[in-house]
Order: structure tokens, then C-alpha cells, then sequence
């Protein structure tokens, strides 16, 4: 594959995994299971 | 005293639920190959811009409405405007009419694991396809009896949706987690597979080579924004509708978040095992990638199963892996979008979950029937692309200028804000004002357009009329009933 498809690759799961990956972080440090306030 | 609200089990099912009803056929059959059509890696980048200005705001916006007002999409509608319940009642409606015909192409799924042990697609799978299982007339008009086996994968699809749905939330909470994970660790096994084959670069290289000449064209950005606005299910109700047994603290922003991005990361992942087997199915049968590639019920009912039957190995094994995780996809679409339409039943006449599942399936059971006659398949064909370019797109739009311009919205971001892990500026308020309902205003009209200048697919224009139009006036009408039959619809 040329490189611009690896990059593409790499912008992908930048954004998707990456950010998923922020989000679930602050899931977990933020608001308790049921939505109550820490 | 009143009854108290049904929950989610916790936070992680109702993401797990949301999820599971955005992750469905089209993220493995349709978003790669529109990704492919559409310059490959470089459509990430409208999808992108898509997800994060449209997408994401609308699943805030609907989750957030159900959160806030505990209630489906009926109630919420009311709450912003007494006569605009009816409007709620239609986006539900619209999910309850797209479940009716999404059990037939889970009933195929059923057919097509039945045929994977013997893998009895054989080296003609369109002629399979299209003659031994749907057994296709020649025309809408020829539409036969049903057709035995399909009726029993139809039977299964209801049975497993009236089983889910009968004891509420609670249950759907214990449900998603395995409908959810089990086709993500599915899908992983067949990329593992697809890209042990030889080929398969050769195939991923289509899927993801960027060609940022076509980001110049107006139609790749509205096909971006078109298929982010059908794959997380919005305008549907669902959301509203799950959103709605949230806790009334329970954060909303993140978890929205979280849905998309899981949703778009499933499809960017399919993608790779989709086209890995397309790019080995290209080098087994010595043509070029294009010339396999297809999509919609052509990738999952003749071109994989004919990449599945060339396997070097375990090809039974990898058919019943491929068709379960079709099944495992779908049915949690499917009762995500029975459940849209059942909340709304249960805010405003207060029937229990176990009636009103065994009602909805006793009613739409049978009508389910017409779509596994012969001429079956062009109804589905005909209903399903009403709903989506016309129906699903009014309602998105309609939903947004609700919202953005009858309701506050600014008090409305205040309040997701007070409960919410991630601060939402007022680019959202953008989003949806602005946005939003100028992408799908063009969509809208495009497809008015383009449905005048030609029928679609070249059917009779009867057809068409009865199918499509038909459709929605009776959703419309049965709508504007189920509205002004009085009702409690506050909780």
C-alpha cells in the first residue's frame, strides 16, 4: 500500500481510537456508574 | 403513587445499547464501500468533519431531550410544542415501519447460516441469491406466496426481539452485552483471517488510498453527512428513546461521545475485513478488486460468501462466523428500533413492557410476511429507501429546527453542561442551528429531485407511490391518530 494510504491508516485511528480512548478515560475519572455526582 | 421509570442496569449498558443499535449492517456493508466510491482514506476526512458537526451534536441533542424529559420521542415533541407530538409519533413510527422490514434481512441472515454448513451457495451465489433464496419474481407487481424458510427466519427474528424487549431495559441492559462485543470480537477473527490471504493488502490498499481530488466534489461531503446521519440512528426516536431511562443525573455529553465514535470505529474496522477478503477474492479469481467489490446485500449475500467458499481452509467455520455476526449486528438495530416506538406507548397509555412487546410483534409479524413473498425483495427495496432519503432526513431536519429554534437551547446546553463530563461550547448550538439542517436540507431536495427527474431503480411508478409515498402518508396518518387520542403523557 503506498505510504498515503498508511498515513490515512494512522489519521483514522488517530481520531477514532485515540479519541474513543479519551473519552472512556473520562468516564472513568468523572461521574459514577448510575450518573451520580462524585 | 406513580410507577417508577425502568433504568439502565448502569451507564456502561445504556452506552453498550446505544451502541449496539448504531452498529448494525450498514457499518460492514455499506460504509466501506462508500469510503472505497468515495477516494478511499481521503473520505475520512468529510466523514470526520460529518461526525463531529452533525453526527455528534444530534446524538447529544436526542439523548439529552430523552434524559432531560423522560420520555420517547412522543412526549419530548409534546413537551416543546403540544401540537408537534404528532412529529414524535411519526419519528417513531418511522422506526417501527424500517424494524417491519429490517427482520427480513436478518431472516436471510438466519437462511444463510442455515446454508453455511454446507456452504450451499456454491460457485454461483447471485444466482443462489437471487433464486433459491429470495426466489425473486420478475416485478413488484408478482409478489407470490410467502416463502417457507424465510418466514421461519422472520419467526425467529420476532421471537428473539419479543424475548429481548418483554422485560424492558433491565433486560436489554443484560442483552447488549453480547450482542455488542460478541460481533467486534467476530469481526476481529475475520480480519485476522482476510489479512492472511494473500491479496488482502492488495484490497486494503483500495479501501484506504487516499484521492483528495474527489474532496472537491459537493457530493462526496453529502454522502459523508448522509452516512454518519443514518448510521447512528438518529431522527428515529431510538436515542430519544433510550436516553429517556437515563438516570436524571446520569451524564449525557461523554456518553454521546463515546457512541460515535465507538459506531464509526466499528465501520472503519470492517472495512478491513471486508476489503482484505475482497482483495483476496480479487487475486483467487484473477480480476481487479473493482470488479468484486460490491456492497449492501451483494457484499454479505454473494460476494463474501464467494470469498468464504475460496478460503483454503475452515470455510464452513468462517460462513457460520460471518453470518452470525450479521445476526448479532442486526438485532440489536432491530429491538433498538421496536423500543422507540414501544416508549412512546409506554409514556403516554402506561401498558407494561411484557403487552406491549407481544403486541408489536403480534401486529408486526404478519405485515413483516409481504417482504419474504417473491416479490418481497423490491418492496423492501422500495419501502426502505422512502423511509431513509425521505422520511428519515424530514424528520432529522424537522427534529433540529424543533430544537433549535422552538426550544432554548441555550438553557438546554446549560443543562447538559450542569450534568455532563464534557463542556459543550456553542458550536453545538451551530451545529444544530446551522449546520445541520442546511445538510440535510440539500440532501432533501436532491432526492425530491433526483426521485422526480427518474423512478428509482426503474420501478413503476405504482409501485413507488404505494411503497415509498404510500408508506409514509400511512405513518403520518397513523401518527396524527396515535396524538390525538388522549393520553398521559407527563410523567
Amino acid at each position: 500500500m503506498h505510504i498515503s494510504g498508511w498515513i490515512m491508516f494512522i489519521f483514522g485511528c488517530l481520531i477514532l481510537y485515540g479519541g474513543l480512548t479519551i473519552c472512556i478515560c473520562i468516564a472513568k475519572k468523572g461521574r459514577g456508574e448510575n450518573g451520580d455526582s462524585r | 403513587m406513580a410507577e417508577k421509570r425502568d433504568r439502565w442496569h448502569s451507564r456502561t449498558s445504556f452506552i453498550m445499547a446505544a451502541v449496539g443499535s448504531a452498529v448494525g449492517l450498514g457499518n460492514v456493508w455499506r460504509f466501506p464501500y462508500v469510503a472505497y466510491e468515495s477516494g478511499g482514506g481521503a473520505f475520512l476526512i468529510p466523514y470526520f468533519i460529518a461526525l463531529f458537526t452533525a453526527g455528534i451534536p444530534m446524538l447529544i441533542l436526542e439523548m439529552g431531550l430523552g434524559q432531560r424529559l423522560q420520555m420517547g420521542a412522543p412526549g419530548v415533541f409534546g413537551a416543546i410544542r403540544k401540537s408537534w407530538q404528532w412529529f414524535g409519533w411519526w419519528a417513531a413510527g418511522l422506526s417501527a415501519c424500517i424494524v417491519i422490514y429490517y427482520s427480513t434481512i436478518l431472516s436471510w441472515s438466519w437462511v444463510y447460516l442455515w446454508h453455511s454448513f454446507k456452504l450451499a451457495w456454491g460457485t454461483n451465489p447471485e444466482q443462489f441469491f437471487m433464486q433459491e433464496v429470495l426466489q425473486k419474481s420478475s416485478g413488484p407487481a408478482e409478489m407470490g406466496a410467502p416463502i417457507w424458510y424465510l418466514v421461519v427466519g422472520s419467526i425467529l427474528t420476532w421471537a428473539a426481539i419479543y424475548i429481548i424487549l418483554r422485560k424492558g431495559v433491565r433486560n436489554v441492559s443484560k442483552v447488549v452485552m453480547i450482542t455488542v462485543p460478541l460481533p467486534m470480537v467476530l469481526l476481529t477473527v475475520l480480519l485476522i483471517r482476510g489479512l492472511t490471504l494473500p491479496g488482502a493488502m492488495d484490497g486494503i490498499s483500495y479501501y484506504l488510498t487516499p484521492d483528495f481530488s474527489k474532496l472537491a466534489d459537493a457530493n462526496i461531503w453529502l454522502r459523508a453527512y448522509g452516512q454518519i446521519f443514518f448510521s447512528l440512528s438518529l431522527a428515529s426516536g431510538v436515542m430519544i428513546g433510550y436516553g429517556s431511562y437515563l438516570g436524571r443525573k446520569a451524564e449525557v455529553t461523554n456518553s454521546a461521545l463515546i457512541t460515535g465514535l465507538a459506531n464509526c470505529g466499528t465501520s472503519f474496522f470492517a472495512g478491513f475485513a471486508v476489503f482484505s477478503m475482497l482483495g483476496y477474492l480479487a487475486q483467487v479469481q484473477g480480476m481487479p478488486v473493482p470488479d468484486v467489490t460490491a456492497s449492501g446485500t451483494g457484499l454479505a449475500f454473494v460476494a463474501y460468501p464467494t470469498a468464504i467458499l475460496k478460503l483454503p481452509a475452515l470455510s464452513v467455520l468462517f460462513g457460520i462466523i460471518f453470518f452470525v455476526t450479521l445476526l448479532m449486528l442486526g438485532i440489536d438495530s432491530a429491538f433498538a428500533l421496536q423500543e422507540a416506538f414501544t416508549t412512546g406507548l409506554h409514556d403516554k397509555w402506561k401498558i407494561k413492557p411484557e403487552k406491549l412487546a407481544l403486541g408489536f410483534v403480534a401486529v408486526a409479524m404478519p405485515i413483516s410476511l409481504v417482504f419474504t413473498t417473491h416479490g418481497g425483495f423490491y418492496w423492501f427495496d422500495i419501502v426502505d429507501k422512502w423511509i431513509c432519503d425521505f422520511g428519515l432526513v424530514a424528520a432529522g431536519l424537522a427534529q433540529c429546527i424543533a430544537v433549535g429554534y422552538l426550544y432554548d437551547i441555550h438553557d438546554f446546553r446549560r443543562y447538559l453542561n450542569s450534568i455532563s463530563e464534557v463542556r459543550l461550547g456553542n458550536w453545538w448550538i451551530w451545529a444544530l442551528r446551522f449546520v445541520t439542517p442546511a445538510v440535510l436540507t440539500v440532501i432533501l431536495v436532491m432526492n425530491v429531485r433526483n426521485e422526480i427527474m427518474a423512478t428509482y431503480e426503474d420501478y413503476p411508478r405504482w409501485a413507488t407511490n404505494v411503497g415509498g409515498w404510500g408508506t409514509l402518508i400511512i405513518c403520518a396518518i397513523v401518527s396524527w391518530i396515535l396524538a390525538r387520542r388522549p393520553g398521559k403523557i407527563k410523567e
